[in-house]
């Protein structure tokens, strides 16, 4: 029964009677689609919205799930006030000020109610030690310490957010105390030197709302705040604008909004630009990228040039094979999907582009225009899956090495990386996330080749297959060059997520190089280059040897180190899914 | 004096109330009922099951000094239930007076305890004691027993779960005074569960907690929240050792609703408390 999804139709009444019951309140809740991992219950003008289902979770049914977060939802609606501004607090303040507010807010609701300690702490698991090496996993146990008094964390940072939150002279009561908090604490972050990115970051554990009702929209003229603001836009759910049809607003709506805006056949492209396609298989570029020196501490400008180099077909029907022999891994993948590609469109407000005015925004924009200030443009609104909005672009690692043969199933690294993306182009597909497959090798700093075997604005068809069936291995791996030149691809899409998949099976090493860290530090500055970009970078590894220097590129989090290649075909797709989930 | 029969000696006696019994005021109910039976005034005592009323009528017949004659009504229930019937014996016929005549007659105040489930024409035969005649006919044996002094008539009354076919008729609610009861303030239902279950104040204190939050499902998939003596009934097995989750759902959650997502959200409530 524990790790069955459960539907958030199946809990509505006892939640919607246990609210009532436990705070008086009647507010409505309602579902909405969600995919991701990181989709996370919020609080809008017409009601409290929760995920559409969850799968299990540490092992607490679903039930619980939505138990948890109805009842941190009531704690702030009881406890958090209005909301204030954001100004004069860094992005990294802003989320630490919500970690202190959802654990303030929780400490008062449970002196009324002691069980809810028990039912929130559940599932607060981050554990202490290890790498603290980010800001989230410092959150996490910041915020675990804040509500399980048995949680032991020797982390100084830790320790002192936890006894200054319950220091004697300190009033819970008091809905400013978390803001000094924030700032000292976050000043500590900084100093700490600890990555920190507003874009990506989602609020932990899984039940806690998103907290934008804390913040004030009206906030812009602080551009780190812009990235929590897109979050804002979307969260507003006006009901002036929801054309009400009986009872349940958000579903009627839903439903309607499918017809209007056709929803397409995943992978047709059909919302890509032709031109891309186009490109892709005709003007083949040759760009040119700095690279970094870490000898002298600064970039080599002009340094390092990309050529793009047209893939040889090979036979289609090899690509077909390796689907038809991997039936059932494709069947798991399919059912491990599950029902996600009918996901639910959510109508954004203040939009750039959209099917029709946001009347809000445009009388706004009106009055703007009337008195002489500048007019915000955004005036549409757009509906769209704000859930699962990802652009993917898998990077294929074709050095020499790749010819190896894998001891264990006498296949080479090549053919496994291969089959491995076939199914994770499968499983891609199957969720609707839009995805391109290129690949690299390198033959000194002249000469980064880079192969599309696979666009976004391509379907995963037949001419895709021969390209991928035709890959072949040479050379070696300037990492750098080619992460610059994928971040280019992926900063031109407009998706909400750009990740960059890099499957590779060694360090980064060419002909014109014998300095070992140099291409190393250098590809670590393209992940960082990428990342400030807005492009996330994760990197599987299938050199066992890989921990020492793949930490050092992609970071603490953002790897993998495969151990048996071999299981590559079906571990890929698996680690996607649990990736984006 | 004027039955054929009189009653055994005592008979009345039976009916009093030795000890006191526990009773937490929650307002000036206690002086205005004793300005109510000064004037004999027939009284109603309105408010939700299980709140205290019973208590209350027990504890005013003891601070009173009378005897108290208390009686469940039903629908089953006929006039000759209230007033009394001929019984066969050896002799041949033997006239046996009814709760209501007893009352009557020996000076007790006579609670009809819930008097809208007995049926209507049952119900009229309080009528004459509730006006200027007091008096009660017994049509059968042909006699009017003129009421007792001390004779007073209240009647429960809950206003909020049976059907408009079962009200009161206006003509039996104009003749009483009222007395609103409500689930105690919270204080004094603490106290209460507490004295009555012999548990600590805190524990009390929950159970009062979970109650109120109960109560705010009446009319919204409840008919009722939990009332005290369901507070009480959970505060006696809790007493016994008993976990007190467990202890909620036996007394508090499964006896108020059949309803599984109901259970499911009162359940809810529980473990929000412990
Ligand atoms: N004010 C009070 N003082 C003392 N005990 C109380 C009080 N109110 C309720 N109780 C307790 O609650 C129990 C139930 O109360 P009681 O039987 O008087 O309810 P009631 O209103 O008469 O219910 P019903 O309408 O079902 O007859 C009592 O046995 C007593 O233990
Ligand atoms: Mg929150």
């Amino acid at each position: 029964m524990n790790d069955v999804a459960v539907h958030f139709a199946d809990q509505r009444k006892p939640l919607a009677w246990w609210l009532r019951a436990l705070w008086n309140d009647g507010t409505a809740l309602h579902p909405f689609g969600a995919t991701l991992s990181v989709a996370r219950p919020y609080r809008s003008n017409i009601g409290l919205h929760f995920p559409d289902q969850y799968r299990a979770v540490q092992g607490a049914g679903g039930a619980l799930v939505y138990r948890a977060g109805l009842a941190h939802l009531a704690a702030h609606h009881a406890f958090s006030g209005p909301a204030r501004s954001r100004k004069g607090l860094k992005p990294v303040q802003v989320a630490l000020f919500g970690v202190l507010e959802d654990a303030r807010v929780e400490h008062l609701a449970m002196r009324e109610f002691p069980g809810l300690r028990r039912l929130w702490s559940r599932f607060h698991v981050a554990q202490a030690g290890g790498s603290a090496s980010t800001f989230l996993s410092l959150a996490v146990r910041l915020s675990r310490a804040l509500i399980d008094p048995d949680f032991a964390d020797d982390h100084p940072w830790v320790r002192k957010g936890r006894s200054m939150f319950f220091h004697p002279a300190g009033d819970l009561n008091d809905p400013g105390f978390p803001r000094e908090l924030a700032s000292l604490l976050g000043n500590d972050i900084g100093q700490m030197r600890l990555q920190f990115n507003a874009k990506t970051y989602v609020v932990e554990p899984l039940y806690r709302d998103d907290n934008a009702h804390l913040w004030l929209p009206e906030d812009d003229d602080d551009s780190t705040a812009q990235a929590l603001m897109v979050e804002d836009d979307i969260l507003l759910v006006n009901p002036e604008v929801i054309e009400t049809e009986g009872g349940d607003v958000i579903e009627e709506e839903s439903d309607d909004d499918d017809a209007e805006a056709g929803v397409k056949p995943v992978g047709t492209g059909a919302d890509d630009d032709p031109e891309l396609a186009t490109v892709a298989l005709d003007a083949l570029r040759v760009v040119t990228y700095p690279e970094w020196d870490w000898m002298i501490g600064a970039s080599r400008p002009a340094w390092c040039t990309v050529q793009e180099r047209r893939p040889m077909p090979g036979d289609s029907a090899a690509i077909d094979a390796i689907l038809a022999r991997h039936a059932s891994l494709v069947d798991r993948i399919d059912s491990l999907v599950g029902g996600n590609e009918l996901r639910k469109p959510e109508r954004l407000r203040k939009q750039m582009e959209g099917d029709r005015f946001d009347l809000d925004a445009v009388v706004t924009a009106m009055l703007d225009v009337r008195t002489r200030r500048t007019p915000d443009p955004r005036v549409h609104i757009r509906v769209d899956r704000r859930e699962r909005d990802l652009a993917v672009l898998v990077l294929l690692d074709l050095s020499q090495s790749t010819n190896d043969v894998v001891e264990a199933c006498q296949a080479r690294v090549l053919d496994l990386a291969r089959e491995a993306t076939v199914l994770l182009a499968h499983a891609m597909e199957k969720v609707g996330d839009q995805f391109a497959i290129h690949g690299f090798c390198s033959n000194g700093r002249g000469e980064v080749q880079y192969q599309r075997f696979k666009d976004f604005g391509h379907t995963f068809d037949a001419g895709v297959k021969a390209r991928l069936a035709g890959m072949t291995g040479q050379w070696s791996t300037r990492m750098g060059g080619a992460l610059r030149h994928a971040t280019a691809q992926l900063v031109a899409r407009r998706n909400d997520r750009r990740l960059i998949l890099l499957i590779t099976d060694g360090e980064p090493h060419d002909i014109d190089v014998h300095d070992p860290r140099y291409l190393l530090q250098d590809a670590r500055k393209a992940v960082d280059e990428a990342s400030r970009a807005g492009v996330f970078t994760y990197c599987m590894s299938l050199d066992p040897k890989a921990d020492h220097y793949v930490q050092r590129i992609f970071g603490p989090r953002n790897w993998t180190v495969m151990d048996h290649i071999a299981k590559l075909p079906e571990k890929l797709p698996a680690l996607y899914l649990r990736l984006t989930r | 004096m004027n039955s054929p029969v009189p009653p055994p000696s005592g008979v009345i006696d039976q009916y009093r109330i030795a000890t006191q019994p526990y009773y937490r005021a929650g307002g000036d109910e206690i002086a205005l009922f004793e300005a109510a039976y000064a004037a004999r005034m027939p009284m109603m005592l309105k408010g939700p099951t299980g709140c205290g009323k019973t208590r209350f009528i027990e504890f005013m017949a003891w601070k009173l000094g009378k005897p108290l004659v208390t009686l469940a009504c039903n629908e089953d229930m006929t006039a000759s239930d209230l007033v009394g019937r001929f019984l066969l014996d050896a002799e041949g016929t033997r006239w046996q007076d009814g709760p209501l005549t007893i009352a009557a007659r020996h000076g007790a105040i006579c609670y009809l305890d819930e008097v809208v489930e007995a049926r209507q024409d049952t119900a009229v035969v309080i009528h004459p004691l509730t006006d200027a005649r007091r008096a009660l006919p017994l049509e059968k044996k042909n006699e009017l027993v003129t009421a007792h002094p001390d004779f007073q008539l209240v009647i429960s009354y809950n206003p909020g779960y049976q059907s408009i076919l079962k009200d009161l008729k206006q003509s039996t609610k104009q003749r009483f005074g009222a007395l609103d009861f409500h689930y105690p303030p919270r204080a004094i239902e603490i106290e209460i569960v507490a004295h009555e279950a012999r548990i600590p104040d805190a524990t009390a204190a929950t159970l009062v907690s979970i109650g109120e939050k109960t109560r705010h499902l009446k009319g919204h998939g409840l008919e009722e929240g939990a009332s005290t003596r369901m507070l009480i009934h959970a505060g006696l097995l809790i007493a016994q050792g008993v976990d007190p989750v467990a202890a909620c759902r036996v007394t508090l959650v499964r006896p108020i609703t059949d309803d599984v997502d109901m259970r499911d959200a009162l359940d809810g409530v529980v473990t929000a408390f412990f």
